[in-house]
């Protein structure tokens, strides 16, 4: 726990230093009074001109005069009184606004009853009490109810309290409204528990991303780690909340006392005493000048609610925050976390309406069952708090969902620590495959070289790629434009008539994704941008165009799925249109380039006789040797690696066989190798025509990437030749595990 | 002394660790080889106990190694992270109070250690302003200012200038001497040539070999001499005769060269020093050993041949 504190303290010490932190913690709360102002300024339209019937039975009243001074208040007093039955349904009753019911009881009760039919505005409300009050008072003393003098009278008074009922709805009276208060409070709980419970995932993931984690996990358990986080972030929330009450509890008690300022003016009360001018002051001020008001500053007992609140904020949030921290666990990024914590944001929006139906129907049977389900119980519990459902019902209910609460926090806590140790740890995999099940699916992968357009399909079952088939189509894309820096029309033709087939393809084995990676006649295009448009329109593929520093990283990767790299050695990938070069040390890329040497774009430069003769092989070398940076001839190897294409074609004209199935390399003596190169670029364009072991598209330029391969061997002084079936495309896939 | 018995480990379907065990003891640097993906970094979160293992055990003086160890324990992993909004102090005294320091104590000793390493005056920076470099010993400085009696470090040269490879290398050292056990795990053979005393080689989740650095490159040297002289080739070519053969050649200037030669059959250096005295100016000779990156690949392909 010593551990879980300190990292505790950290977190909140972060948050108190963000800004983000630091505006919240104001700005809520102008926001929260802005809108509790709004409403008291729409609540407040209520009817300003009223007409009052006053049943008076005990003649407290009759025959005494009501002044109406400047308020738009008439009144009738009569000596009789009826139910309210009568006066919602007596058609002789329906012109006045409002019926102020007194009887004997209010020399011992201090209520009197008003019945509205439509809310009256507040400072009608104001001048209907003082003057009733005001009216009664005299009444007391000087009809000798009371023995005593006026001023006796008002010395030892208690103000009278003004019970305002809804004439439609008398027995609710203010529940609802109470209602919706718990609701706002659980409103703010599930804001809170949103708001932090994200940054929970938030932190985890970042921890996650930039590494920390482990150094983290090397100093205590994973368990502390996450209880840290949460608590750390949580004393950031109750900060934060407590902040939001004392600057809210301030901005209403300014509202109070600027809104309606003259509400509090005694010089409207000549004819009261001091003391009565205080009391009424007291009154005014706490009580009925709007029903929201009214609510705000008479009805909610704070004491209950914020404490409460704090209860339910505390478990709920825990609760909440073992999931959320769970979620950071198994993300990878920020991003990432944020889209899987969905389900929960869904969860917190249930329980907000699970809570306005407990406003609507506090007895529903469904709210008992939400009352207890933890999920929920925070919010539900706050509403029936704040309708003060407890009051009329045993409070064992609420000790027994706090309890359900408080268990299930500890067990999920628990859980979740287990998954967060278990996920921790898992960079870039489990997410994905957890949620997403990426290693069940098919993905494609489409290479768009300047030569050839490689399409490859497969997925990963237990950390190994399978390729379920693949296959390749000269596509020529450079041809006739590379060296111009333009795709031909024909060349757009050809390729969307292959993406086409492939897409046919694609479909036929159910994938779910096509990877389209376009490569350096492309990206060197200067109608490349129209081209991707067009392979989209017209085939749905969208084509990433890829730089020769992100395509040497692929094609690595792709090597280094199923080679471990023993020894220092350079990758080799021979393009139509560049060549890349990678360096890879230790099993690591340490050094990596593409260069403009494709085999397409040396074909298309030059002329070259049939066979190649000493003037061509030079004149290619030459070429080589101009386009090769001085970074190229720092490169150091021992073993040359060569990646797919035309290796697989040297690698099976020295064999005399097929490159075999699946995706291990294989080794080539060198000796050989060098003898099949000469052979290659010493061949008739009639020879290759007919060898089986070249397909077609390499049949024109294979001499020129012999030519190439040889030149570079003998460049940096190669001793040994592997050939990898592997390239971007596995690299590509490599990125989708 | 830390002991590593038979340790096994998988994740689902995939083996990452075979019964592995190794021994390192204290006041050594224990030298952890192996290419990528060969199971060293989960041997080391085993023996930090970030994950567990399936089976076997790790003890650090005779007891099996628990939570409350890792004080004891100073780990740099390979991929290392800091919270980028902290101050280095700040930081420092963190990472301090994470391994059981009090407050006082990682502050007094973060201060010491960063002016050891020359970067006191950025105690009140935040770490997003720190170089790389600069971050790499302010992550190397959290690993040891609880003063651990054994060292971890995974790769703990990669990002440093060559300035500050040596101050870490002359740390690591350091510990030694004070007797601390040091377990560095590392692709930089140099670096293993250099400093290690002792390792062992993991590949594809089982240990290969474990050894003292000079008696591997004892078994895998091939009777090889490495001569300096003055004079030329061709003299150097009338001296060597048929028992001996040039396998590397390196000009050091105009008539100075270092060649490194095999013998043949049973003749001794004494015969070929002999034989070449009368031909070139012989200014150094010694035995060749295979540096540990040679023995390094020796030994995978022999498994592989395997």
């Amino acid at each position: 726990m010593q551990y879980s504190w300190i990292i505790a303290m950290r977190e909140f010490a972060e948050r108190l230093r963000s800004t983000s932190f630091l505006w919240m913690l104001f700005i809520g709360p102008m926001v929260l009074l802005m809108l509790i102002f709004l409403l008291l300024r729409i609540s407040d339209e209520g009817k300003k001109s009223v007409k009052a019937i006053v049943t008076d039975p005990a003649y407290f009243l009759v025959n005494r005069q009501m002044i109406k001074g400047e308020s738009n208040i008439s009144y009738d007093i009569r000596d009789v009184s009826f139910e309210h039955t009568e006066f919602l349904d007596n058609p002789n009753l329906a012109s006045y606004d409002v019926w102020i019911e007194i009887n004997r009881k209010v020399l011992t009760n201090k209520v009197v009853k008003v019945f509205y039919r439509e809310e009256i505005g507040v400072e009608a409300k104001i001048a209907m009490q003082l003057e009733v009050e005001r009216r009664l008072e005299e009444a007391f003393v000087e009809d000798k109810y009371l023995d005593v003098t006026l001023e006796e009278f008002r010395n030892i008074k208690q103000p009278l309290n003004f019970d305002y009922i809804d004439i439609q709805d008398p027995g609710k009276k203010t529940s609802r409204i109470e209602g919706f208060v718990g609701l706002g409070f659980g409103a703010v709980i599930v804001l809170f528990i949103l708001l932090f419970g994200l940054a929970v995932v938030r932190s985890t993931a970042k921890d996650k991303s930039n590494r920390i984690v482990e150094i983290m996990l090397a100093s205590t358990s994973s368990r502390a780690l996450m209880l840290g986080k949460i608590i750390g972030i949580g004393f950031a929330a109750l900060v934060q909340f407590l902040t939001w009450v004392i600057l809210v509890g301030v901005g209403l008690y300014i509202m109070r006392e600027t809104l309606y300022p003259d509400l509090l003016d005694p010089s409207n009360w000549a004819q009261s005493s001091e003391e009565v001018k205080v009391q009424l002051a007291q009154q005014l001020s706490n009580q009925t000048q709007n029903k929201l008001l009214d609510v705000l500053y008479n009805q909610i007992d704070y004491t209950i609610m914020l404490s409460n609140f704090v209860i339910l904020f505390v478990l709920g949030y825990l609760f909440y925050g073992a999931f959320f921290s769970f979620i950071g666990a198994m993300s990878n990024s920020e991003s990432d976390g944020q889209q899987f914590t969905l389900p929960l944001i869904g969860l917190l929006f249930f329980s907000l309406g699970v809570g306005y139906l407990t406003v609507l129907k506090p007895e529903n049977e469904w709210v008992d069952i939400f009352a207890w389900v933890p999920f929920t119980s925070p919010v539900v519990q706050l509403v029936r708090i704040g309708q003060g459902y407890y009051e009329g019902h045993s409070s064992i209910s609420y000790t027994i969902s706090l309890l359900v609460l408080l268990v299930s926090t500890g067990v999920f806590l628990y859980l979740a620590s287990k998954l967060y140790q278990a996920n921790i740890l898992n960079f870039g995999v489990r997410t994905k495959s957890f949620f997403t099940k990426k290693d069940k699916m098919h993905n494609a992968v489409i290479d768009l070289g300047t030569n050839t357009f490689n399409l490859a399909i497969g997925r990963w079952i237990d950390n190994s790629l399978s390729i379920s088939y693949s296959t390749k189509e000269g596509v020529a894309l450079g041809m006739d434009g590379i060296n111009d820096g333009i795709i031909t029309i024909e060349a757009i033709q050809r390729a969307i008539s292959c993406l086409k087939r492939f897409k046919l393809l694609c479909d036929k084995h159910k994938v779910s994704r096509i990877h389209a990676i376009g490569t350096s006649a492309i990206r060197d295009a200067r109608n490349s941008e129209e081209f991707c448009a067009e392979i989209f329109n017209q085939t749905g593929i969208k084509v990433e165009v890829i730089d020769g520093m992100r395509e040497a990283e692929l094609i690595f990767k792709g090597i280094a799925c199923t080679y471990s790299f023993p020894k220092l050695s350079l990758i080799m990938d021979i393009g139509g249109g560049s060549t890349e070069f990678i360096q890879v040390e230790g099993g690591k890329s340490t050094k990596s380039m593409s260069l403009n040497i494709g085999v397409s774009r040396i074909f298309q430069k030059f002329q070259f006789s049939d066979p190649l003769n000493q003037e061509d092989i030079r004149k290619i070398e030459d070429f080589l040797e101009e386009n090769c940076t001085d970074s190229f001839y720092s490169l150091n190897a021992d073993v040359l690696v060569g990646a797919s294409g035309s290796f697989e074609t040297f690698y099976e004209l020295v064999n005399r066989k097929k490159f075999p199935d699946g995706l291990k390399t294989q080794e080539v003596g060198l000796s050989l190798f060098l003898e099949e190169l000469d052979n290659i670029i010493a061949s008739t364009q009639a020879e290759r025509d007919v060898n089986s072991f070249i397909i077609p598209i390499r049949k024109k330029m294979a001499p020129v990437a012999a030519v190439k391969t040889r030149w570079v061997i003998k460049k940096l002084g190669i001793k040994e030749i592997i050939i990898s079936p592997c390239s971007l495309k596995e690299g590509l896939f490599s990125e989708l595990r | 002394m830390l002991e590593v018995k038979e340790i096994s480990k998988s994740f689902g379907k995939k083996n990452a660790l075979h019964a592995v065990s190794i021994t390192a003891q204290s006041g050594q640097i224990f030298g952890l080889l192996g290419p990528n993906g060969a199971g060293k970094t989960t041997l080391i979160r085993i023996i930090n106990t970030i994950i567990r293992q399936d089976s076997g055990e790790v003890l650090w003086n005779g007891k099996p190694i628990r939570l409350k160890n890792l004080n004891e324990i100073g780990y740099l992993p390979e991929e290392r992270g800091l919270y980028r909004s902290m101050q280095v102090m700040d930081h420092l005294i963190f990472l301090g109070r994470m391994r059981g320091l009090t407050k006082y104590d990682a502050a007094q000793q973060s201060k010491k250690w960063l002016e050891e390493f020359e970067i006191a005056h950025w105690s009140k920076n935040k770490i997003e302003n720190l170089s790389k470099g600069m971050s790499q010993k302010v992550q190397f400085i959290g690993a040891m200012l609880h003063d651990p009696s054994l060292v971890i470090l995974d790769e703990p040269l990669s990002g440093f200038d060559p300035l500050n490879v040596q101050l870490v290398i002359d740390k690591i050292d350091a510990f030694k001497k004070e007797g601390k056990t040091i377990l560095l795990s590392t692709h930089n053979m140099r670096s293993v040539d250099q400093i290690c005393d002792r390792i062992a080689l993991i590949y594809q989740s089982e240990k290969l070999v474990e050894d003292g650095v000079w008696n591997l490159r004892d078994r895998f040297k091939q009777d090889e001499f490495t001569i300096r002289f003055k004079g030329n080739m061709v003299a150097l070519a009338n001296g060597l005769w048929t028992g001996f053969e040039l396998i590397q050649k390196e000009d050091l200037d105009e008539n100075r060269f270092l060649v490194r030669v095999r013998k043949r059959g049973e003749n001794s250096i004494n015969e070929l020093m002999t034989s070449l005295m009368n031909h070139i100016q012989i200014e150094a000779i010694e035995e060749y050993f295979p540096d540990m990156q040679e023995v390094f690949v020796q030994l995978i392909e022999e498994k592989d041949a395997v």
